[in-house]
C-alpha cells in the first residue's frame, strides 16, 4: 500500500510540473539568460557634466561634442537700476569632446578675468550593479586656466607663468536611487600669482553636490565648497549654488542662483567675495548642448 | 529503502531534465525598433534578446533587456532608458505566446509561416499580442523573423509635447531569433 502510494504521489508531483507551462516557460528563459548575467553600468547619476558651477561624474560619450554656454548675471542686491543684475553678464564658452565615455578633453573661455581653461576628465570608478557591482563612481580633473587680461601691476616684473592656475579634483559621487544623486569633490586649487605674500598658493577645498529629480526632466541641484585654507576664508566666502536642471530632448538648461560670479574652479571655489546669506546674489544659467559626431557603431 | 530513495532522487532528477528537453534556445537573438517622424527618425539595435521555443506544446517565450538597445546617439539612448522606458524599474520586455494550429505544423518541415498569440509587456504594461512571422529550418535549428508595430500609449510610455514631432505614435519593430535544437 506504501509502496503504491509512494509512486503515485511522484506521479503527481511530475504531472505538476509539466502542467505549469507558460510561466515556466518564461522562467526557465531567466534562468537561462541569467547564466551570464550582465553587469548594469549606472547612468545618468546627474542630467549634465556640471553638478552647477563644478563637474559632475557625467561624461560626455565617446564621439560626442558637448557644447556649454554658462552665463553669471550681476548681483540681485543691486537693485532695480541694475535690473537685479540682468544688466550685466560674464559669459562663459566651452566645447567637451568624448574621447572614449570615460576621456574627455574639453577648452574653454571666460569673459570674468578674460581667462582660457583646459581641463581632462577621467572616469577610472563606474558605480554598477549586477554581476559586478560598485558602491560610486570616480571621476579624476585636471584644469589648467590661463588668465589673459592685464596684469594689476604693470611695473613690477610680470612673468607669463603668473596668469596660470591649476585646478585638481577627484570627483566622487553615487546614484543613490532613481531621483537622488550626491556628490563629495576633494579638490586642490593652485594658482602661481595672488595678492599678497600672506594669501596662500595652496587651498584645498571639499566640494558636496546634491541633486534631487523633482519628475523625469526637472530635478533640483545644490551645491558648496568648503575652502581648508584660513587667510582665504578671511577674505572670500564659499561658493554656493542652488538651481534647476531642465532637460528637453538633445539640450539641459541648467539654471540657478549663486554667489559666484566666475565660471572656473579658481574663481568660484577660492575666489568668491559675495556673501550669499546676504542678498549677494547672482541669477546664472548653463546652456548644454551635444552633438554626435561619430556615430556608435554599435547601434547595428 | 536505499534503492527507493535512489530511485525517487533520480526521478527528480529525470524531472527536471524534462523541463530543459525539446526547447529550442536562443541567446543572442536580434531585435529592433524604427520610428519615423517628421523632425527625425529613430532606430536602435538589441543583439542581447533571449528566445525559447517548447517543441511539444509550441510555446514561444522572448525576453528583451531594454539597456540592450543600442542607438547612434549616446544621449538618445540615456534618455530611452531613463525618461520614456524606465528601465531600471521595468529592466525587460517580455513575449509569451503560443503557435496558432501547432498541430498543423512540422517543425522540421524547410519552412512554415506562422501566427504566434500571445501577450506581450513593455514599461510594466501587458496587451495581447498576435504576429506572423516565418520559421525556416536550417539544419535543424530553427531562424525564426517577425515584424509587427507597437503603439507607444498603449504602454503608458508619456511623450513630452516638446518632441512630440521627434517620436512616431506607431513603432515598427523587427525581430530575428536563432533558435538552436535541443541537446537530445
Amino acid at each position: 500500500m506504501r509502496k503504491y502510494l509512494t509512486v503515485t504521489l511522484i506521479g503527481c508531483i511530475l504531472g505538476i510540473h509539466t502542467l505549469k507551462g507558460q510561466d515556466d516557460l518564461l522562467d526557465l528563459l531567466e534562468q537561462e539568460s541569467n547564466q551570464e548575467e550582465t553587469t548594469d553600468i549606472t547612468y545618468a547619476t546627474f542630467k549634465a557634466t556640471r553638478v552647477i558651477n563644478g563637474q559632475s561624474v557625467e561624461m560626455t560619450s565617446a564621439g560626442v561634442l558637448s557644447f556649454i554656454i554658462a552665463h553669471r548675471f550681476g548681483k540681485i542686491s543691486d537693485g532695480i537700476d541694475q535690473f537685479f543684475g540682468l544688466d550685466q553678464s560674464t559669459i562663459r564658452f566651452g566645447l567637451e569632446y568624448g574621447i572614449s565615455d570615460k576621456l574627455n578633453v574639453a577648452i574653454g573661455r571666460s569673459s570674468f578675468q578674460k581667462t582660457y581653461d583646459g581641463y581632462i576628465k577621467y572616469k577610472f570608478l563606474s558605480q554598477s550593479t549586477g554581476a559586478r557591482s560598485f558602491p560610486f563612481s570616480a571621476v579624476l580633473y585636471s584644469e589648467l586656466a590661463v588668465n589673459s587680461s592685464d596684469f594689476p601691476d604693470p611695473d613690477r616684473k610680470n612673468y607669463f607663468s603668473s596668469r596660470l592656475s591649476y585646478t585638481h579634483q577627484i570627483l566622487l559621487a553615487r546614484k543613490i536611487s532613481k531621483s537622488f544623486s550626491l556628490q563629495l569633490t576633494p579638490t586642490l586649487v593652485h594658482r602661481n600669482l595672488v595678492e599678497t605674500e600672506l594669501d596662500e598658493n595652496d587651498i584645498p577645498a571639499l566640494g558636496a553636490g546634491a541633486r534631487i529629480k523633482l519628475s523625469s526632466r526637472v530635478s533640483l541641484n545644490a551645491e558648496y565648497f568648503y575652502q581648508f585654507s584660513e587667510p582665504n576664508r578671511e577674505k572670500t566666502f564659499d561658493g554656493v549654488a542652488i538651481g534647476f536642471d531642465i532637460e528637453t530632448g538633445g539640450h539641459v538648461f541648467q539654471l540657478h542662483f549663486t554667489n559666484a560670479q566666475g565660471m572656473i574652479e579658481r574663481y568660484f571655489i577660492t575666489e568668491t567675495r559675495d556673501d550669499f546669506f546676504k542678498g549677494d546674489i547672482f541669477f546664472g544659467f548653463n546652456i548644454n548642448r551635444v552633438f554626435t559626431i561619430v556615430p556608435n557603431k554599435e547601434a547595428k | 529503502m536505499k534503492s527507493r530513495i535512489t530511485l525517487l532522487i533520480l526521478i527528480a532528477g529525470l524531472s527536471i531534465n524534462a523541463l530543459a528537453q525539446n526547447k529550442y534556445i536562443c541567446r543572442n537573438g536580434h531585435a529592433s525598433f524604427y520610428s519615423k517622424a517628421m523632425a527625425e527618425n529613430i532606430e536602435a539595435h538589441n543583439n542581447q534578446t533571449s528566445a525559447i521555443l517548447d517543441q511539444e506544446t509550441g510555446e514561444l517565450a522572448v525576453s528583451i533587456p531594454i539597456t540592450g538597445f543600442q542607438f547612434e546617439k549616446a544621449l538618445m539612448q540615456e534618455h530611452f532608458n531613463e525618461n520614456y522606458m524606465e528601465s531600471g524599474k521595468f529592466p525587460k520586455a517580455t513575449f509569451r505566446g503560443k503557435i496558432v494550429n501547432y498541430e498543423s505544423i512540422d517543425l522540421n518541415a524547410s519552412k512554415n509561416s506562422v501566427d504566434i498569440s500571445g501577450d506581450i509587456t513593455i514599461h510594466g504594461v501587458t496587451k495581447p499580442l498576435l504576429i506572423s512571422g516565418v520559421l525556416e529550418n536550417v539544419s535543424g535549428d530553427l531562424v525564426g523573423s517577425t515584424k509587427f508595430d507597437l503603439k507607444v500609449a498603449d504602454f503608458e510610455i508619456k511623450i513630452p509635447k516638446v518632441v512630440i514631432n521627434n517620436i512616431a505614435e506607431t513603432i515598427h519593430v523587427t525581430v530575428d531569433l536563432e533558435l538552436k535544437a535541443p541537446a537530445n
